[in-house]
């Protein structure tokens, strides 16, 4: 993991396409509300 | 997953707070997943594993197929960390009740927590929390 990835430090704002394939910033989801980012092994 | 939608889910809802995965599923596979789950929080597709590779947190165990090594962030307000679970082993991955009181740490800081007047002793001045105060 990233060095920067510590608590304290702020999250990247990443930016990736949704369920929907609309592409949405990780900001655009928080706006200002505690979040849980989960990071999944997926189904494939 | 499950038990996110069916036991953390509800509560995001009335609590203010939000879910997001992230996987190196295809956006039409993290759409059946989700609504096969009945999940209403966003599933995000790094197909490319752009992200997951700037984060250095892939899993190259199976190297014909990369995937994420299961990190879960839980994040304030402003995107801090406030904590970090490493999943790799599956114990590791945070239950139900260990994202709420994360979520309850985090939503206390509000200054609204206290709904009519904050007792003592978490009426006192610190950086990190400014509750208003009423003596």
């Amino acid at each position: 993991m990233r060095d920067d990835l510590k608590p304290g430090n702020t999250f990247p704002d990443i930016e990736l396409p949704n369920h929907d394939k609309e592409t949405v910033t990780l900001s655009s989801l928080v706006r200002g509300f505690p979040t849980v980012l989960v990071f999944s092994r997926g189904y494939f | 997953m499950t038990n996110y939608v069916e036991h953390l889910q509800p509560e995001l809802i009335v609590n203010y707070c939000k879910l997001v995965i992230v996987s190196v599923d295809s956006p039409m596979l993290s759409k059946d997943i989700k609504d096969g789950l009945g999940a209403t929080f966003p599933f995000l597709s790094d197909e490319d594993k752009k992200v997951i590779t700037e984060l250095e947190i892939v899993d190259t165990t199976d190297k014909y197929h990369p995937v994420a090594i299961p990190y879960t962030f839980v994040l304030d307000r402003d995107r801090t960390i406030y904590k970090i679970y490493n999943g790799w082993w599956y114990v590791g991955r945070p239950t139900v009740e260990e994202l709420r009181m994360d979520l309850r740490a985090l939503m206390s800081r509000r200054q609204d927590w206290w709904y009519d007047k904050t007792p003592p002793p978490y009426a006192q001045k610190s950086d990190e929390l400014t509750f208003h105060m009423e003596r």
